[in-house]
């Protein structure tokens, strides 16, 4: 006992474990993140349920299967007194469409718990059908009119452009609901589907989602002006940051000297990558939005006053606040690149006559142009994930014009936006159908977790690959 | 031809030199401002409060309006009081508002009554104030505060609370004898006049004497303040005169900003963040103390749950993995490093948060059962492999998750089973039959969640520290016969301590400025204590929240201002050791 503790093996272990433990938790998080986003847009199938009701009676129910698990969600009136048996009974959650439109009759939440034991009977009706309406409801329903014949209708078909007689849908709880086609924004039969035809109309579901504006606060439709601000506001932030940070961190690196000032200015530089993100925000807000924008208005746009243009949060700041917050991450990554190029090279520019300008323009920055993409990478990577700033700063809800758009002079940079990460805050927080804004939160989880990893990764190989290089530089000139 | 081409290339080389370094110059410049614009504008929260007098012109000039005639309304008012309740002799004081009636003896005695309409009057309360001689006494606009100044020159203010009179904190003044008390409601502060004729500015929770005007030898002089409460006139006989209050920011004080305040409408002296207030007639409360204790403990409770982890993690990535390993862990953790906080912080609140409440015992459990269960597969193995004659160093990845599969499957069927027989079948209800209230947003999750945010930053670091510790030391010792970890433990790590210590630094930087996951999983509410199942509200987070709705002028953007302020010098400071520490690192290794 007394050898194994001296050696030291438990530690190994520990530490091992520790390692699986961090691998773990990362695969678990992005699987998680990956599966239900994913699983947001699949078409699943509707099932019938037969239900025993608490009277004896029956009642049926029609929706897809959300979740099956076991608890105690509706268990007894006493919540803190739970019969261990109960525990074991497993509880599904149902979605069953948006009822709350019907008359009285039957439950009118969309998402109801039902218990594994009072389901008396399974099944999948073919003719079973799903409605996409225009005004955001989701329907299911088996279709009861003769002039839609589900046997006729195109499965894959999704939008409806044939006026004609309205539908009669028959819900599972046995009302008869009347659909006027042209209200129908899309449908299909999820249960005759096979899976080529479930893969298809799932990237179709895909490319709406992100080609789509959202409607009914978010809760429906897709995230195309999240995307479409990050982008512009990344963009904009990027050709403010690049000219500066380079050429700062050129400044740094081969004009200012080596002398303590130079070195006490690096060091705060650095330092500012750590600074928290909402206090530059906050500087943002009150330096940028109130002070800047107050003076903008004061001079340009007195006319419109007091309803301020640019004195109020907006694409502009917003991206100013972000190149600030991101300028030391430009800077640190191009000095890195700076430093990795090797003395000789300049020293042999000057000795063949060259000005110190010639051999930045023309030697060292061609060289260090991927550490400087590198550094802006990482820059984007970083902005397309900030949120709390942006709350400050300009990002909204929901934004009713795009910052750019065919009106004159077509880039409003004083418009508010929508943002990626603020939309997945949004969406999770203030929707009331939680159980429904979970999965769509996840679906806009994946889509910034993409986004960021894909700009990351790049990153990474760029560097990697780099240094790869800057190695064999190096160590060729060793061997010279 | 040579010299005038030579000329030109060096005008350009001059030109581009200037223009690289003015944008150099001007970046570092910008990067300062920032410090200092925030500065500016804090500044004004500690302005002093001051009384000038106005010359005579500018009094006739400036035309305000008088808060009534006070003697008058005295007069009337008691005369009104005397006449409907019937009194049979006069009553020194009678302090009225919208709905409340207060009447005062000089000896501390009083009734307190409530009257709706004009004749319908109902006794609240009356008893005796512990005070031996009122010399003044003013009651603020709302009927919240009752102030009343006794014979050795003090001031003693009351907060009205459910009927009940709660004695707030004495203010000190001066000593002399106070003759008149008036209310400046709109800014929670008393003005008194004594006998030596000096007027005094007091914040009534804080006690704080906020400024002092002397108007010379003018005996029985009395006060009238204008209707906006900016102007107060001074009358004595015919004299008078107009004094301006200039008090921008009372509620706002290092006093009142870190230390415990009494303020109307509460039992007592408390720690409180209150920023947005419900109605103009509650004052903003501003202290610091909660949301810095909400960031101290979200850090603490991250870095309790990361620093293990991560320190352990990199050990083995740097030391015990072999190299082609290690790269692809470290591009695994760049990603993580770089997961948005906000998809974070959504996970910890809508996920994580709603399973640990179901499973608190289950993961409770599992901090000291997987370690045992690791344990033991370590000690087994390590004899097995003894027996075998097989080398000890490396047990194989698998069998290591084998064990913590293990551990977490035991836990599972344990704490199923304890839960039942030992907690009554719930683990929470027992907890709260014990006084320990759990909120499903709590430090916990902030622990887990940040904690997950924090592990890459400090992985990485800790893996540097140690991978590049030069490599002979470690072949020496183990020449001499130790085996890895004791090479690690005697040597690497003591060698590498500097560069952990950076990493761990750097992580608690990066904990004490995040905001997304704090803005979503805790709950949000200014809590005192370190808890672990509760939640907490940070500064970062009531940055996030209120400093959109907050005016530009007011006191609580500039405490916010503050609060940032305050972020940015304990991050910088953070930083800044985590840089001397590297740095002292990189040379040790030179050296070596």
């Amino acid at each position: 006992m007394k050898q194994w503790w001296q050696h030291g093996s438990l530690w190994v272990w520990f530490s091992a474990s520790a390692l699986l433990c961090t691998l773990l938790l990362f695969i678990a998080l992005i699987s998680l993140i990956v599966g239900k986003g994913l699983q947001h847009h699949w078409p699943a199938d509707l099932i019938t349920f037969q239900v025993q009701t608490a009277e004896g009676g029956r009642a049926t129910v029609m929706g897809q299967l959300i979740k099956q698990e076991p608890g105690n969600h509706y268990t007894t009136d006493n919540q803190s007194e739970i019969d261990p048996s109960l525990n074991t009974a497993q509880q599904l959650l149902i979605d069953q469409g948006d009822t709350w439109f019907m008359p009285s009759q039957g439950a009118t939440a969309r998402y109801i718990w039902l218990d594994d034991g009072n389901v008396l009977q399974r099944s999948k009706p073919a003719d079973a059908i799903r409605l996409d309406m225009h005004d955001g409801r989701v329907l299911f329903g088996v279709l009861q009119s003769s002039d839609a014949e589900p046997a006729i209708v195109d499965t894959q078909q999704t939008a409806i452009d044939l006026p004609g007689e309205p539908w009669l849908l028959l819900h599972a709880n046995g009302q008869e609901i009347q659909v006027d086609t042209g209200d129908v924004k899309r449908y299909h039969f999820p249960n005759s589907l096979n899976g080529l035809q479930k893969s298809l109309l799932f990237l179709k579901q895909w490319w709406w989602f992100l080609t789509e504006d959202p409607h009914h606060q978010s809760t429906a439709g897709g995230v195309f002006p999240a995307i479409f601000g990050t982008m512009v506001m990344v963009l904009l932030m990027s050709v403010i940051v690049t000219p500066f940070g380079v050429l700062a961190a050129i400044y740094l690196h081969e004009y200012a000297g080596k002398s303590w000032l130079t070195q006490v200015v690096r060091v705060s530089v650095y330092n500012l990558a750590g600074i928290p993100s909402v206090v530059m925000g906050l500087f943002g807000l009150a330096f940028f939005v109130y002070v800047l924008g107050g003076q903008l208005d004061q001079l340009f746009y007195a006319d419109q006053l007091p309803a301020p243009t640019y004195g109020t949060p907006g694409l502009f700041w917003a991206s100013l606040t972000l190149a600030l917050l991101t300028l030391p991450v430009v800077i640190v990554a191009t000095e890195e690149g700076l430093a990795q190029l090797p003395m000789s090279q300049r020293l042999g520019s000057y000795a063949l006559g060259a000005t110190q300008t010639e051999t930045i323009w023309r030697i060292v920055a061609p060289q260090a142009a991927p550490a400087m993409m590198t550094g802006l990478i990482l820059a984007v990577a970083r902005a397309a994930g900030e949120v709390a700033p942006l709350m400050l700063v300009g990002v909204v809800k929901s934004a009713p014009q795009l910052p750019i758009d065919g009106e004159f002079p077509y880039v409003h940079l004083e418009r508010q936006f929508m943002h990626l990460g603020y939309h997945l805050y949004d969406v999770g927080f203030q929707s009331a159908n939680t159980e429904h804004a979970m999965s769509l939160s996840f679906a806009v989880a994946l889509v910034l977790l993409m986004l960021i990893v894909l700009l990351n990764l790049s990153a990474f190989m760029l560097r990697q690959h780099l240094r790869r290089k800057y190695k064999l530089v190096q160590t060729s000139m060793e061997g010279v | 031809m040579m010299l005038s081409s030579f000329t030109g290339r060096q005008w350009i080389d001059r030109i581009a030199r200037w223009c690289v370094s003015a944008v150099g110059y001007s970046v570092m410049l910008a990067l300062a401002m920032i410090f200092i614009f925030l500065l500016l504008q804090v500044a004004p929260l500690f302005s002093k409060a001051s009384i000038t007098p106005l010359a005579k012109e500018d009094t006739v000039a400036s035309s305000f309006r008088l808060l009534g005639s006070v003697v008058d309304d005295a007069e009337n008012s008691t005369r009104q009081a005397q006449h409907a309740l019937k009194l049979h002799r006069p009553v020194d004081f009678v302090l009225s508002t919208a709905d409340t009636l207060f009447l005062l003896e000089r000896d501390g005695r009083y009734r307190w009554l409530s009257h709706q309409g004009t004749d319908s009057r109902r006794l609240l309360s009356s008893g005796q104030l512990d005070i031996a001689e009122i010399t003044a006494a003013t009651m603020s606009p709302t009927g919240q505060t009752l102030l009343v100044a006794s014979v050795d020159g003090r001031i003693h203010p009351y907060t009205l609370l459910h009927q009940e009179l709660i004695a707030m904190q004495p203010i000190a003044t001066s000593g002399t004898q106070i003759q008149q008390l008036l209310v400046q409601a709109s800014t929670r502060s008393v003005v008194s006049l004594d006998d030596s004729d000096t007027i005094r500015l007091f914040h009534i929770a804080s006690g704080r004497e906020l400024a002092h005007y002397h108007w010379d030898k003018h005996p029985n002089s009395l006060m009238q303040l204008s209707e906006d409460e900016q102007y107060l006139q001074l009358t004595a006989g015919t004299m008078r005169q107009v004094v301006k209050l200039h008090n921008p920011h009372p509620e706002a004080s290092w006093r009142q900003l870190v230390r415990p305040v009494h303020y109307e409408g509460r039992r007592s002296a408390d720690y409180v963040w209150q920023s947005s207030t419900v109605s103009d007639n509650t004052e903003a409360k501003l202290s610091l103390v909660p949301l810095t204790i909400g960031t101290l403990k979200a850090a603490w409770y991250a870095m309790l749950f990361a620093t293990p982890l991560a320190i352990f993690a990199a050990a083995y990535t740097a030391f015990f993995a072999p190299v082609s390993w290690r790269y692809r862990i470290k591009a695994v953790m760049e990603v993580l490093e770089s997961l948005p906080t906000v998809i974070l912080g959504f996970l910890a609140a809508f996920l994580l948060a709603p399973w640990l409440e179901l499973h608190l015992l289950l993961f409770l459990g599992s901090l000291i059962i997987v370690p045992v269960t690791i344990m033991l597969g370590s000690c087994g193995w390590f004899y097995w492999r003894k027996k075998q004659q097989y080398g000890t160093d490396q047990p194989s990845w698998w069998l290591v998750l084998l064990s913590l599969l293990t551990g977490v499957v035991l836990t599972t069927m344990l704490v199923s089973n304890a839960e039942t027989y030992l907690f009554h079948g719930d683990f929470l209800s027992w907890l709260a039959n014990r006084g320990i209230d759990y909120q499903q947003r709590n430090s916990l999750i902030i622990g887990i969640a940040m904690g997950i945010a924090v592990i890459p930053t400090i992985f990485s670091l800790t893996d540097e520290a140690i991978y590049h510790v030069p490599t002979s030391l470690t072949q020496g010792v183990i020449a001499l016969g130790a085996s890895r970890w004791q090479a690690l433990s005697t040597l690497i790590l003591p060698v590498a301590a500097p560069g952990i210590l950076a990493a761990c630094l750097l992580g608690l930087g990066r904990a004490l400025g995040e905001t997304m996951i704090l803005l979503m999983a805790t709950g949000n509410t200014p809590l005192l204590g370190f808890d672990p199942f509760q939640g907490m509200r940070t500064l970062t987070a009531t940055l996030a929240i209120e400093a959109p709705e907050a005016s530009l002028e007011s006191a609580h953007f500039r405490v916010l201002v503050l609060a940032a302020l305050l972020l940015m010098i304990l991050t910088f400071v953070v930083n800044t050791l985590v840089t001397l520490l590297r740095q002292r690192l990189r040379h040790r290794y030179l050296q070596l």
